[in-house]
């Protein structure tokens, strides 16, 4: 799809499970598409959510615009928070995930637009092909909303229970890939090697740190599958090697 | 207790399905039948999508977490469910095409335009089924065409079908196998915990999703359609509701796809919702939008200066040619009417104007004629035209006569009836445009005859005879009065002839080249093609004419309606015009007019002069001179010719012993005197009347021819040259007599 739809793809997708999920009580609000004539999507009518999709659409429509023609995903996680116990570094509170949607996007950068100077022709059939190309991404977004409402209807029974009078009955998520921050796990990695080798505590609270890390790394992997494929496979290999080091070290 | 919570829960399971009954038929009849929503019990308007908190609303608005619009067609619609949540809800959303929209509401009590199928009874028996109003209607109704876009069907299932898979006595979660086809629902699902908060959220969920669907499937479109273009739209969408699902039709079942969505399960059964919705492409095809309404503007003005006539005023050569055809035309335009009407417009390409200077004529002459001559049967082929096709003059041909000042000449036109051949019409502004040299080949071919000669004759100056394979004489024009017209000068006796001559001669185009290096001195004779012209037509070859004829010739080289005016043989019949020549020509094969041939110079006296003085141009004209040239030589042919001797005075004398003998009548030149000379007279002696013809008068005849001779000598002509020479002859054979008669004498 073409970066202008990137916007209005997410939002039928994304308002459209957080309807299913929104079991407060909802004044729905039917949204007929602007770029696509036969979608109508529908609203659960929460502000917060409303600005938090457009926030994230903001951003993944800058970040697919600094990597161009590159998959990008997009996650919508329900969770449910978990107080776990309250460690050195923590108030935990560990996010179980009940539900996840995955959003993979294949944003193309339009290339026509460089032969517009030239002659017509090749603006005629890319502008024909451009036609095609939205026809055929409607209807594959309406099999989306589809495949999203057959979930809805064939899953009903992993939902918690409505904990709360809002709107959005439960705690949600919405992650972008994000470069920046994968690159600071890292660093954080490091750094944390290099300082606090010394002692055994500091080598469980590395190691802790390591297993949250890991943890989130794990996370990030998982939700950033494209972006840190390349750096997978090293991070893996460090943080194998950390944690043989502080096992041996605990050991 | 348990009793009582059973009793509590039934009464909440019960509560909760009945409302599930409301809140689905809500839903969906607020989702497909337009108008729905606005009206209101007590005129207020609710929508969706109003901003008014959530605090003022109704309890029943709150079931399920899901706040519509108020709808009060729903709630009746619903009300036979309220009591008996037993019988199913079928909903039928249909497609109704009628011309006449029966859009009505009845009043304002919000009866709904759907039919209502089911009565409620007090005793909850089966409801009977009764036709609504709508389905009553009479011819109206017959009218509609109804189709079922979707079928939805809602109910609680309180009967449980066990199979193979049963495992009701297991607490473990399952999937929900539906086959929607079958007419029912086959379960492997396991009884679960069912709980009310549960079995509420589950509901919730599943009109979440049924809210959801509503506006995924194709029929929303249509729906939407139908709210924005309420008054336009020739199709409506209404609703029935029933408990008993109608059997579709073969065709309605394989159109339309189920989709059984998850039931609900409750210890008392299981709330169920099932849809059948019609494809998308079935939909779309529903889809006979018309979004502008056409109206009919009745304050149409027309504006008095439209003139459909008018359109034709800004272009001449069409209006020219639409008004009537040649007849009359003043301006020159060339023009190639292929339809053969004559009020047909020319073709266009030929009526551009075009601000040559040089190829005005070029331009012109390849524009194929599509006129043949009235006489000329249609699909006759002119080989000289083809001829002429091939070879156009040149642009340099054509200086001399751009400035001329024509007669306006008509329109070409392929007017058959009499005109003919319609020549190309040159004119200082040539109102045509080249047209491609295919135009010919499209063209009757009949047509294209006429078009070759002026092409010819740019570019040799005169036409010259060809020698056809195939003579075609149908071609010729008739030998009408047409061609023998009157009016000009041109229209003479001895330029009709010449012209007239012409018309029988197969037309092939003048080959001025080949003909010449044939016939170098009467090769240059033409086939001419005669063409009858309409009044004030004018063909090319005449621009050369009229170049070198004087004010009276251009005159008399104004076209008549019925004349035929070759180019050069326009010229000789000028020059001809006051000799005599006589029709009887018209029939022979026409010789050019000035071509030197003894028995031409024999029998056409008058040619004398011109003769002498186009001799010169033959062999110019043969050597392919461009027209200019060869007016210009013949400018100065006309210039150098030796003036008529029109100052001698001539007397006959005539001999009556010798009448009956052949006598040289020598036209004494200067001295008013005829000297007559016989040969026979030396027996009797000429017995002339003022002389007598002796030895003596030998020599006096021939002091006196030669005396004749010196007086010839200064304006001698051919015909001077051959009588003098006959003298000589004479005097000799006189002599020869004399001597053998007095061979001492004279000695």
């Amino acid at each position: 799809m073409e970066p202008q739809q990137v916007r209005e793809v997410l939002r039928c997708i994304l308002h459209t499970i957080m309807f299913n999920r929104a079991l407060g009580l909802v004044r729905p609000r039917d949204i007929d598409s602007e770029l696509f004539e036969k979608i109508t999507y529908v609203q659960c009518g929460d502000a917060t959510y409303e600005k938090l999709v457009e926030e994230k659409i903001d951003h993944l429509i800058a970040w697919v615009e600094k990597h161009p023609n590159k998959k990008s995903q997009v996650c919508l996680s329900f969770y449910e928070t978990r107080n776990k116990h309250v460690a050195w570094f923590s108030n935990k509170v560990e996010r179980l995930y009940w539900e996840q949607w995955w959003i993979y996007l294949n944003v193309i950068q339009p290339t026509h637009m460089r032969s517009r100077a030239s002659h017509e022709r090749p603006i005629d059939s890319s502008e024909e092909e451009r036609s095609k190309r939205h026809a055929i991404l409607e209807a594959e977004l309406r099999d989306v909303l589809l495949q999203i409402l057959q979930f809805v209807n064939e899953k009903k029974d992993h939902i918690p229970a409505v904990g709360n009078t809002d709107v959005v009955s439960f705690p949600y998520e919405i992650a972008i890939p994000s470069f920046g921050q994968s690159y600071l796990f890292h660093v954080l990695c490091r750094q944390m090697l290099e300082k606090h080798l010394c002692t055994y505590t500091m080598i469980r609270v590395l190691s802790e740190k390591l297993l949250f890390v890991r943890f989130f790394i794990w996370r990030h992997v998982q939700a950033n599958v494209a972006d840190w494929a390349p750096n997978h496979a090293q991070l893996i290999k460090q943080h194998e090697k950390i944690f043989f080091l502080t096992e041996v070290l605990v050991s | 207790m348990a009793s009582g919570v059973s009793h509590s829960e039934w009464a909440t399971t019960n509560h909760i399905v009945t409302e599930f009954f409301t809140k689905s038929s809500h839903i969906i009849l607020e989702s497909r039948i337009p108008n729905l929503i606005v009206q209101r019990q007590g005129g207020a308007i609710t929508s969706p999508s109003s901003s008014s908190s959530l605090s003022g609303l109704k309890p029943r608005q709150k079931w399920f977490n899901l706040v519509l619009s108020d709808c009060p067609t729903a709630l009746q619609v619903a009300e036979p469910w309220r009591t008996n949540i037993s019988k199913p809800m079928v909903i039928d959303v249909l497609l109704l095409q009628t011309r006449a929209r029966r859009a009505e509401v009845h009043g304002a009590s919000g009866v709904p335009r759907g039919t209502v199928l089911m009565q409620t009874h007090s005793t909850g028996h089966d409801a009977s089924i009764a036709e609504g109003p709508t389905d009553s209607a009479s011819s109206e109704e017959e009218s509609v065409v109804k189709t079922i876009l979707e079928r939805w069907i809602i109910w609680f299932d309180t009967q449980k079908k066990s199979n193979t898979f049963d495992t009701s006595d297991k607490k473990t979660e399952g999937l929900n196998v539906h086959s929607p086809m079958s007419g029912g629902w086959e379960t492997t699902t396991v009884r679960v915990a069912l709980e009310l908060p549960s079995v509420y959220k589950k509901t919730v969920i599943l009109l979440r999703y049924l809210y959801s669907i509503m506006r995924a499937l194709p029929t929303h479109h249509l729906f939407r359609l139908a709210n924005s273009y309420s008054e336009s739209c020739n199709f409506s969408l209404d609703f029935r509701v029933s408990t008993v699902a109608s059997p579709l039709s073969q065709s309605d079942e394989l159109a339309m796809t189920p989709i059984s969505l998850t039931p609900v399960e409750t210890r008392w059964g299981k709330i169920c919702l099932s849809v059948a919705y019609r494809h998308a492409a079935a939909v779309t095809a529903l889809e006979v939008i018309s979004p502008i309404q056409p109206r009919i503007i009745t304050d149409y003005v027309i504006r008095p200066t439209t003139d459909p006539l008018r359109r034709f005023s800004g272009c001449s050569p069409v209006g020219s040619l639409h008004t009537g055809g040649l007849s009359g035309r003043r301006e020159v335009h060339v023009v190639s009417v292929p339809s053969g009407s004559p009020s047909s417009p020319p073709v266009p390409y030929l009526l551009h104007r075009h601000s040559w200077s040089e190829d005005k004529l070029q331009p012109a002459l390849q524009i194929p004629l599509s006129i043949l001559p009235s006489s000329c049967p249609t699909g006759e082929s002119l080989p000289g035209i083809e001829n002429f096709n091939v070879q156009h003059s040149a642009p340099t041909q054509r200086p001399s006569f751009q400035s001329r000042q024509l007669p306006t000449t008509p329109l070409l036109h392929n007017d058959e009836q009499d005109v003919g051949i319609q020549p190309i019409i040159l004119q200082d502004n040539y109102r045509f445009s080249p047209s491609p040299p295919t135009n010919l080949h499209h063209k009757d071919r009949s047509f294209k005859g006429p078009s070759s000669a002026p092409v010819r004759m740019q570019r040799h100056g005169f036409w010259t005879r060809e020698t056809s394979p195939k003579p075609n004489r149908s071609l010729l024009p008739p030998q009408s009065p047409q061609r023998t017209s009157t009016g000009s000068s041109f229209q003479g006796t001895s330029s009709k002839s010449r012209f007239q001559m012409g018309q029988m001669q197969d037309w092939h185009g003048p080959s001025f080249g080949r003909n010449t290096s044939e016939r170098p001195s009467s090769s240059n004779i033409a086939e001419l093609k005669m063409l009858n012209l309409p009044p004030n037509t004018y063909n090319i070859y005449q621009f050369s004419m009229q170049v070198a004829a004087d004010k009276k010739v251009e005159e008399r080289l104004s076209f008549h309606s019925k004349s035929f005016y070759p180019p050069r043989p326009t010229l000789n019949s000028l020059r001809s015009a006051s000799k005599s020549s006589s029709e009887d020509n018209l029939e022979e094969e026409f010789t050019f007019p000035f071509a030197v041939e003894e028995d031409e110079a024999d029998e056409h006296h008058g040619r004398n002069e011109i003769t002498g003085l186009l001799e010169p141009l033959y062999p110019s004209a043969s050597t392919s001179q461009s027209q200019a040239a060869a007016v210009g030589a013949l400018v100065r042919i006309l210039k150098s010719a030796s003036p008529l001797r029109q100052s001698a005075s001539l007397s006959v004398i005539s001999m009556p012993s010798h009448r009956d003998k052949p006598s040289v009548y020598h036209i004494h030149r200067g001295h008013g005197r005829i000297t007559e000379i016989s040969g026979g007279l030396g027996s009797e002696g000429p017995q002339v009347g003022s002389e007598g013809i002796s030895a003596s008068d030998m020599k006096s005849s021939k002091k006196q021819i030669t005396q004749f001779q010196i007086q010839g000598k200064t304006h001698k002509t051919t015909f001077d040259a051959l009588e003098e020479l006959h003298g000589y002859q004479e005097l000799k054979e006189f002599l020869q007599r004399q001597s053998g008669q007095n061979p001492v004498s004279e000695l």
